[in-house]
């Protein structure tokens, strides 16, 4: 495989998902996309006699990418303070400040599903990580969910796995695009999902807590990590939390689940790979004008 | 305190690569570009130059539907050619 040293990363992870952890990787140096191609010759002559070492030797055995199982208990600071800089080292947090992941948080966000905590809900890219509900909720608990949010995450984390999401692109891409997670129905009411005043914005727990936790399972569980497998130039805020209901009561359009076969009154959540948000707004006229 | 990690496992099984050739006389090399810009003629130019030292090799091209999209090809390609160079993102 052939790819520029930036990538590397990106490219060992993708090998050790496909079980190929030995495969060989020839780079040369970053870009290869945007120059004069004589130059890419040129950067291909480099590399042409590791390329055929590669083809001609058979290769040792790569240690296996290992990673910790999502069970497992590990000791961390008591400190909460000490605890943000403990779990941004461990590269578990987005940035801001996560909640401790102890077993009472997360035995009390599984609630009923404790029995079952270790069932396999989805397969995530791009290490193929587990989402077992106790991985969700794990990661849940960090983001501050409540129990009463877990069904919604869930059922995100369902969609994400489904093949023609196409997670594994939209994980790893440059683009700064990001599951948005829509929620319609009448659960929205009930956990107070808003799709009204700044809904995309600062000030409604459910949506920012949902969010945050279904960005923290893309990152943790599917294996993420912001400048490594995630390759995002800038990336764009809603990838901290990215979830709102849609505001069915005053849309004019049928409500999204409705338009993808749903009935009215069940409760669904969408996700979309999406960029920044952007605001389509009219200035009322005095007057209508013929357009 | 103790805290459960959030980190996902992932499976553990290494799949075994082909056995490699003592020569590359007589290859079937295949290039397969993932469709970003100059892959084809950075994939394109190391097929050339490792063609170029194996009389007889061949070089045959293929193109993904998308950068980001699978290669639906990739059954043919298995049956056509003896190694295949492709690109990764960038």
């Amino acid at each position: 495989m052939l790819g520029t040293d930036a990538f590397l990363s990106l490219a060992r992870a993708q090998a050790a998902r496909l079980g190929l952890p030995h495969l060989a990787v020839a780079l040369v140096p970053h870009p290869v996309g945007g120059i004069d191609p004589a130059i890419v010759r040129g950067k291909a002559e480099t590399i042409v006699d590791e390329v055929r070492a590669a083809l001609t030797r058979d290769p040792a055995l790569r240690a296996r990418l290992t990673r910790a199982p999502g069970a497992a208990l590990v000791d961390a600071p008591d400190d909460l303070d000490a605890f943000q800089t403990w779990a941004m080292d461990a590269r578990w947090s987005d940035g801001l400040p996560v909640l401790p992941s102890t077993a009472e948080r997360v035995d009390r966000l599984l609630g009923a599903l404790l029995a079952r905590r270790r069932e396999p809900i989805a397969t995530l890219a791009p290490l193929d990580g587990a989402a077992t509900l106790e991985a969700i909720a794990i990661n849940a608990a960090l983001a501050g969910a409540l129990p009463e949010h877990l069904p919604v995450i869930v059922a995100a984390v369902r969609a994400l796995a489904e093949p023609r999401f196409n997670l594994n692109a939209i994980q790893t891409t440059t683009h700064p695009c990001t599951p948005l997670v829509i929620v319609n129905g009448p659960i929205t009411a009930r956990l107070q999902i808003s799709g009204g005043h700044n809904a995309l914005g600062n000030g409604h727990r459910a949506n920012a807590v949902i969010g945050r936790a279904v960005r923290l399972i893309c990152q943790n569980v599917g294996g993420a990590r912001p400048g490594l497998e995630d390759r995002a130039t800038q990336g764009h805020p809603g990838k901290f939390s990215y979830c709102l209901a849609e505001n069915e009561a005053e849309s004019p359009w049928e409500p999204l689940h409705v338009e993808r076969g749903f009935g009215a009154g069940t409760s669904c959540v969408t996700v979309c790979g999406s960029g920044g948000p952007t605001t389509s707004t009219t200035t009322p006229r005095r007057r209508p004008r013929r357009c | 305190m103790r805290v459960l990690s959030p980190l996902g496992t992932t499976p553990d099984t290494v799949m075994p690569l082909s056995k490699r050739r003592a020569s590359l006389a007589g290859l079937r090399i295949g290039v397969l570009d993932n469709s970003k810009p100059n892959a084809d003629v950075l994939l394109g130019r190391v097929a050339e130059a490792l063609a170029a030292g194996a009389a007889g090799a061949t070089i045959r091209h293929w193109t993904k539907p998308g950068s980001s999209r699978p290669a639906t090809m990739i059954d043919e390609i298995a049956a056509s050619v003896d190694v295949l160079l492709t690109g990764t993102a960038d």
